[in-house]
């Protein structure tokens, strides 16, 4: 019983920082109806400006520095969408996709060679955890579920209270309407992709923070936050939560009683159980679905 | 008229069959093309300089352009070509073709990884490349052929060695961690069939995963108190910090591939009183010479397996000396010159298999810094 509890702690370590960057995932989703496969690599660039502005050079706090990471990395993430999708905007999704590809190549080798291909750490100091009952858990899993949890609040604020959250909804929901009634497409394009990047930022650095750094991180991420968003729902921000929590503690149970060989196994085997009976994922609409299909 | 179509139709029918049964005709080995001795040979490198791995690869790279230093001080007679591996066999075997196509290279210094060598190793032989790896130790490159080295003991060596230490130690139970991969099962494999004692727990890993706290709490359910871990320095150094933040209070100790100053830099404290093992001597006249001349190159002390690729550079030297710029020159060189060779990696007579015998010293962090174990 111990242990499954510790277990379960350690799959919603996991599952939080898979939470946040599948959000990003969502939100370009259910907007442009298009899998952004350079998401990974975006939360490994902003990863890599956290570790830059803290460490390497700049020695901010931390804490400012990772602020200011999400800041830069949305605008990373407007630009790649401005250079890169928008042009394409009216072109197959398939060749969207695929320019999406190209893009985290890029990335990962700029970061490659500005940054070299060594590990980085932030050396914060290695602590047993504290323990909370049968459960141990160090500050930096404490960080990282909380700030996992705050975002997330965050973004229900945004989504449901404010004006550019309403503008998102609406032009997920339907974007020529939303155009007709004077929202102004390009720019909540741009703010989804923003607000998309920074939230991959604060993930790419508490997944950095926990596990060090390396500029192949971003498939990794990737891999996780795509199985967590088809899980949730394609176009289901909520949903994308959701799943990425399952798939963290899922995992981390998993690998409890069968060979960790087959951990991603186990992420994409939950997947296509779970597609077999809602073919739409847990929480999306058969809609958006379908739209895999056209 | 119907008779000429016939003989046509037959004469291609016989001439694609003859096509199809030829033996397929390996292109010979490149030897022509290249210089006679005294002119400048140019030999192939292959390792991970990027990716997961690259430490070790930049490591090699580095131990190579120092010996490099050394070959050519007076001409130059040997040039290098790098290409990275990534720790991919496909990589690799890309590599491989570039180099033995394109650059017309005798011989190549083979990738650190086991696993890749051995995917190398199968071309190496039909094209009639010497393929030496300075690090490679999965027991399987026995049955590579004569034309694939390796400068370092076979794995065969590393468990008994282990089995030693946890004799020492009076370990009459100990846990088992190991990286899920040729090396990783190597070591693993070697240290069961030598040690005596009790193994709680025998826990495979996977290759560039991030998270191994489940795997953690497995063997922690167990508890070890000696622990026994194979592993890369990526991976290995997060399992190190993820145990202690997990109360995983154990002796630690380690195979070759982690004493390795980045495992400090990477666990931090985590990492202070873990024991591994060091393949080579630090302590010879040998290993001396070659620290202060690599100290005096690259401003830092020798990086991990660097004496190992430097030593697998002067053996190549050598044997291009003694045979010539030819792969069949430098197969034999290599046999011939290895026999009375002592590096700073130690002596590197290459026995039937083409595999180096080593010696391990026990190392021990110490201050944040790996230094000898002092047995009490």
């Amino acid at each position: 019983m111990d242990i499954f509890a510790q277990l379960l702690v350690n799959g919603l370590i996991a599952g939080g920082t898979y939470a946040l960057a599948a959000i990003g995932y969502s939100m370009v989703y259910s907007i442009l109806k298009f899998i952004n496969f350079a998401h990974g690599s975006i939360a490994m660039v902003g990863a890599y400006i956290t570790f830059f502005l803290a460490i390497q050079s700049l020695h901010l706090p931390l804490p400012a520095a990772f602020f200011l990471s999400m800041l830069l990395t949305a605008l990373l993430g407007i630009s790649v969408e401005r250079i890169a999708y928008r042009p394409l905007r009216r072109a197959p999704k398939l060749a969207t996709l695929t320019t999406a590809i190209a893009v985290s190549f890029v990335l990962d080798a700029a970061v490659m060679i500005l940054m070299g291909a060594d590990i980085k750490t932030f050396s914060l100091p290695v602590m047993q955890g504290y323990s909370i009952g049968p459960v141990l858990i160090t500050p930096v899993q404490i960080i990282i579920i909380g700030a996992s949890l705050l975002f997330m609040l965050l973004l229900y604020i945004l989504l449901t209270r404010t004006k550019l959250g309403k503008a998102i909804r609406a032009v997920a929901d339907d974007p020529s309407l939303a155009e007709a009634s004077g929202i102004n497409a390009n720019v909540v394009i741009a703010a989804v992709f923003g607000i998309g990047s920074a939230l991959a930022a604060a993930a790419g650095s508490l997944i950095g923070l926990d596990t060090n750094l390396q500029p192949t991180m971003g498939f990794l991420i990737t891999i996780k936050a795509f199985a967590a968003v088809v899980l949730g729902g394609l176009g289901s921000v909520y949903g994308a939560i959701v799943g990425g929590f399952i798939i963290g503690i899922v995992e981390n149970l998993g690998v409890w009683v069968i060979p960790p060989v087959w951990k991603d196994t186990i992420a994409y085997g939950i997947l296509i159980l779970v597609l077999f009976v809602w073919p739409a994922g847990l929480f999306g609409s058969v809609e958006e679905a379908g739209v895999l299909q056209q | 008229m119907g008779h000429k179509v016939w003989k046509l139709l037959v004469l291609l029918v016989v001439a694609v069959l003859v096509a199809a049964c030829a033996p397929a005709t390996p292109t010979p080995a490149p030897q022509a093309t290249q210089p006679a001795a005294g002119q400048v040979c140019t030999v192939g490198f292959i390792n991970h300089l990027t990716g997961d791995a690259a430490a070790y690869g930049q490591s090699m790279k580095k131990g190579v352009e120092l010996a490099l230093d050394k070959i050519n001080a007076n001409g130059e007679k040997i040039r290098v070509i790098f290409e990275d591996d990534r720790l991919s066999a496909a990589d690799a075997q890309t590599a491989f073709l570039k180099l033995v196509d394109s650059d017309k290279v005798p011989v190549i210094l083979g990738s650190g990884s086991s696993t890749v060598t051995l995917s190398l190793c199968p071309k190496a032989e039909e094209r009639k490349v010497v393929l030496i790896s300075s690090i490679s130790t999965a027991p399987a490159l026995k049955q590579c052929g004569d034309y694939v080295f390796s400068a370092m003991a076979s794995d065969d060596a590393q468990g008994p060695e282990w089995a030693k230490v946890a004799e020492y130690l009076k370990a009459d139970e100990v846990a088992v961690m190991y990286l899920n991969n040729d090396y990783g099962i190597g070591v693993k494999d070697a240290f069961l069939a030598s040690y005596k004692g009790k193994v709680l727990i025998a826990q495979p890993f996977e290759l560039g995963a991030k998270d191994f706290r489940t795997e953690i709490l497995k063997v922690k359910a167990t508890n070890p108190k000696v622990v026994f871990i194979v592993d890369h320095v990526a991976e290995g150094s997060i399992v190190i910090k993820q145990a202690a933040e997990l109360g995983m209070n154990v002796q630690w100790v380690t195979d070759v591939s982690m004493v390795a100053k980045e495992v400090i830099d990477l666990a931090g404290a985590a990492a202070e009183g873990i024991m591994g093992l060091r393949a080579g001597s630090t302590q010879t006249p040998e290993y001396k010479e070659f620290e202060a001349a690599f100290q005096k190159k690259f401003n830092e002390p020798p990086t991990i397996w660097a004496d190992f690729s430097y030593d697998t550079m002067m053996l190549v030297a050598m044997a291009i000396d003694k045979y010539g710029c030819n792969s069949e020159g430098i197969q034999k060189g290599l046999m011939e010159v290895s026999q009375s060779y002592v590096g700073p990696s130690g002596p590197k007579a290459f026995n039937e298999y083409g595999i180096s015998q080593g010696v391990y010293e026990w190392m021990v962090v110490k201050d944040g810094k790996w230094v000898l174990y002092e047995k009490k």
